[in-house]
């Protein structure tokens, strides 16, 4: 029973990076934008928030700070993908690869550390102890005492899920995400909707990444995102672009990621066990994949 | 006074000028047909009317006011409305979203649904149209998605309507329908323009008809004292053969034979049902029906792209059923899908390619894999040549850049020149101008000539009755009548089509035999 409650507090915890990335990767899926620069905007986040803190002493800064590095990406990733109508994937993969390389120089070349960045001097952000989910037995133990970011990302999926169905820019775009031409008809400001909802993403990507470098650890480790910017496209293709069901999936995600540290006690090489989110994303995904074949009567692309 | 004046207006893309010097004066409270062939220009001036597109020189006066609409929102702000030919709704949006899109009722941030939904049912019933505003787009069918559009422009108080092409993919219930709606806004005191080749809905409901030719002003007539016939020739320059001549053949063996055919779809609901049909040799079998009974799927059971559930497809004696397009095609049958840009084409690819798409791996086209250019120049010139493709002096060309018309021409010339023994034609002539059609037609007749057979799916009632030999009418997935079109009406298939047999039918099949 601990047990189970343990491994259930650290999905939390595990899916909170993942879940605000993916949240975040919503609206520029919804607009039509295939962000696959959820993996670099992370990574700059997390090592932007660990020089800031490192500089600074200040958390909020830190945030703060992660959260501009971030939204500078979007940019760079809106302006080559969008107003120059470069093809979205090329540009999100080179930006991660231009994210890994500089992260890994500015390291070496500034502070002279070669992989891994850590120093005392660094502020992680601290667990949260809230009274009132202090005394609620079992959803006390999975929810309390985490960093603000899990609260942070389960009121990102709220709002998200609000804006997105409850607002204009929502409804503005997923118009330009489902039909272009629409957006267009009535004069909506079609690149400015997708220039935004990549930033949303850019903002939450930032929150994301910080959380992984500040949370547990307080230090930056080359590649520390570790493809969770991919897992987070993978929760919202899963998830079919919704706010809930994206959520649903990255706590998926999240909890073969907490079962693999877990199982890090038991004897099994290490390599083995870290495989275990991931093999578990490629059977979810395939388990999905059956479940929207199956049933399917017709060959090809269907007539719409 | 005229509420459109349009004086020395022109439209270069580059070096190719698409409106040449064209004048029009639409008077206030008509409906104003502009007629011409795809390819004339028609949308390009309508959507430069409509502030899509920049004029290279010329002026457009709205009520007698020059204007210079950077945007179609500005052409809105004084009155214009426009409906395109492929509708620019969002599909899984609801009726009420589609019409407000861009001018939502907010209260805060939170868009208020209950009031957005009652503003547009009053504009719907305002205007007598039959539609729900809370259905969702994606549901409903698609002459109820272009009420929908006409709604959106009526809503943002229009009073002069363009619409491109607006029966294009209307069945001809729904046409009618339109056509009246349209005459019932006039006399509310709408302008109307409504653009289209298709000259029997010209005569039902303009007052007044533009003809232009290759970007160039014909003239404008009045629809009284004017034929089809006149109308016709003002459009493609020429002579046109609207009755074609079908000489006597005797048909010969059976060729394809479908037995009690049952389908159902993704969600599991039964599409088609019972279907049983036959085709002969030198014989055109038309299937008719008001769109969305069941053509598309039996079409698509056809050609390999549906699953058949239960029941027998025979194609010389052999069962094809379960065959995929590429083994439908190497047994000599030539599949011609209902929407070309779809199954058809490949619309980024070139002619030459999509000319031999489908049949390239053939000897003739390819050897150890690698493809034969020279032989696919030849053979696409020659049925360039031979199929009339026009504006093609480059083969290398895009298909996408051809006219709609020479589009399907180049699907038609691909599944004819394989010499097919039993060629299906799913909406052969949809959205293809009159010359084209008449040229289509023919061909189709000369496959029957060389004792072929033939399957027309179709919505055009008038395109199955040209054409076929004998009619199946489908219904609501079903076959619920089969006529020699020698011994039927028109009226007759069309009160087929609403679903009325009035008796139980009798099998036609052993008088024929």
């Amino acid at each position: 029973m601990d047990e189970l409650l343990l491994i259930l507090h650290s999905t939390f915890r595990m899916s909170t990076p993942i879940a605000l990335a993916a949240i975040g990767g919503i609206f520029a899926h919804r607009a039509g934008v295939l962000n696959v620069a959820l993996e670099g905007m992370m990574l700059i986040g997390a090592f932007v928030g660990v020089m800031a803190s490192f500089l600074t002493g200040s958390v909020i800064i830190a945030i703060i700070a992660a959260i501009l590095s971030a939204i500078i990406l979007g940019y760079i990733f809106s302006f080559f993908g969008i107003t120059m109508k470069g093809n979205v994937i090329i540009t999100g993969l080179a930006i991660n690869t231009i994210v890994l390389g500089l992260t890994a120089y500015i390291l070496q070349i500034f502070f002279g550390q070669r992989g891994v960045f850590s120093n005392p001097k660094i502020v992680g952000l601290k667990p949260l102890d809230i009274p009132i989910l202090r005394d609620i037995p079992i959803i006390g133990d999975i929810l309390n005492h985490h960093t603000p970011m899990v609260y942070i990302s389960l009121i990102s999926l709220f709002v998200a899920h609000f804006t997105l169905y409850h607002t204009k820019l929502g409804l503005y775009i997923r118009t330009v995400g489902e039909k272009e031409e629409a957006a267009h008809s009535v004069g909506l400001p079609v690149n400015r909707l997708k220039y935004t909802a990549v930033l949303i993403g850019a903002v939450l990507c930032g929150l994301g990444g910080i959380n992984i470098a500040l949370e547990n650890v307080t230090m930056f480790v080359e590649n520390m995102t570790t493809g969770r910017g991919f897992i987070a496209l993978a929760a919202i293709f899963s998830g079919q672009g919704t706010p809930i069901g994206t959520f649903v999936f990255s706590f998926l995600f999240g909890f073969a990621d907490a079962l693999q540290i877990r199982l890090q006690d038991i004897d099994i090489p290490g390599a083995y066990i870290q495989m275990i989110p991931f093999l578990f994303i490629v059977v979810v995904l395939t388990i999905v994949g059956i479940f929207t074949v199956r049933g399917k009567t017709s060959r090809g692309f269907k007539n719409e | 006074m005229s509420t459109i004046k349009v004086v020395n207006l022109t439209k270069k893309f580059g070096d190719f000028v698409a409106i040449d010097g064209m004048n029009l004066e639409v008077n206030k409270g008509e409906i104003h047909a502009i007629c011409g062939e795809n390819g004339a220009g028609k949308s390009t001036l309508m959507n430069m009317l409509f502030g899509l597109l920049k004029p290279s020189s010329g002026q457009i006066f709205i009520n007698g006011i020059e204007m210079h609409f950077q945007s179609p929102k500005e052409a809105i702000a004084q009155g214009i409305g426009m409906v395109h030919q492929h509708f620019k709704l969002v599909p899984s949006f609801t009726v009420y979203e589609n019409v407000l899109l861009g001018e939502e009722i907010v209260k805060g941030f939170k868009i208020q649904r209950n009031t957005e939904y009652k503003e547009v049912q009053k504009t719907i019933d305002h205007y007598k149209f039959d539609l729900d505003a809370n259905a969702k787009v994606q549901d409903i069918s698609v002459g109820a998605q272009q009420r929908v559009e006409i709604i959106k422009m009526l809503h943002r108080n229009v009073d002069i309507l363009i619409l491109d092409e607006p029966s294009a993919v209307l069945t001809p219930q729904e046409t009618d329908e339109l056509l009246d709606n349209l005459i019932a806004l006039k006399k509310l005191g709408k302008t109307i323009i409504i653009i289209t080749h298709k000259l029997d809905e010209v005569k039902k409901c303009a007052d007044r008809i533009t003809v232009i030719r290759r970007g160039k002003y014909i003239g404008t007539v009045n629809n009284e004292g004017v034929t089809q016939q006149e109308i016709a020739r003002m459009m493609v320059g020429r002579d046109v053969n609207l009755d074609l001549q079908k000489v006597e053949i005797e048909r010969g063996k059976p060729i394809l034979t479908i037995e009690n055919v049952n389908a159902y779809n993704d969600i599991g609901a039964q599409i088609l049902h019972d279907i049983s049909m036959n085709v002969h040799e030198g014989e055109i079998v038309g299937i008719a029906g008001v769109e969305g009974n069941g053509q598309s799927y039996l079409m698509n059971a056809l050609s390999g792209m549906l699953k058949i559930h239960s029941g027998e497809i025979l194609y010389q004696n052999e069962s094809i059923k379960g065959l995929n397009p590429r083994q439908l095609r190497d047994k000599g049958i030539g599949l011609v899908p209902e929407d070309r840009y779809l199954h058809g084409l490949n619309k980024t690819m070139s002619i030459k390619e999509n000319i031999i798409a489908g049949y390239h791996w053939r000897p003739l086209f390819s050897k150890l894999g690698f493809l034969l250019n020279k032989e696919q120049d030849k053979h696409a010139s020659k049925l360039a040549k031979q199929f009339d493709i026009r504006n093609s002096e480059n083969m290398d060309i895009e298909v996408g850049s051809l006219s709609g018309g020479n589009a399907q021409k180049v699907v038609i010339a691909r599944e004819m020149s394989m010499d097919p023994l039993l060629l299906i034609l799913s909406q052969p002539t949809r959205g293809v101008d009159i010359g084209s059609i008449e040229f289509i037609h023919q061909q189709v007749l000369n496959s029957r000539k060389k004792k072929k057979a033939v399957i027309v799916i179709s919505s055009e009632l008038s395109e199955i009755m040209t054409l076929s030999d004998r009619i199946y009418v489908m219904y609501k997935g079903r076959i619920i009548g089969e006529r020699v079109t020698k011994e039927t009406t028109k009226e007759e298939i069309g009160v087929l089509m609403a679903g009325i047999t009035g008796e139980e039918e009798k099998p036609h099949e052993e008088k024929e035999e």
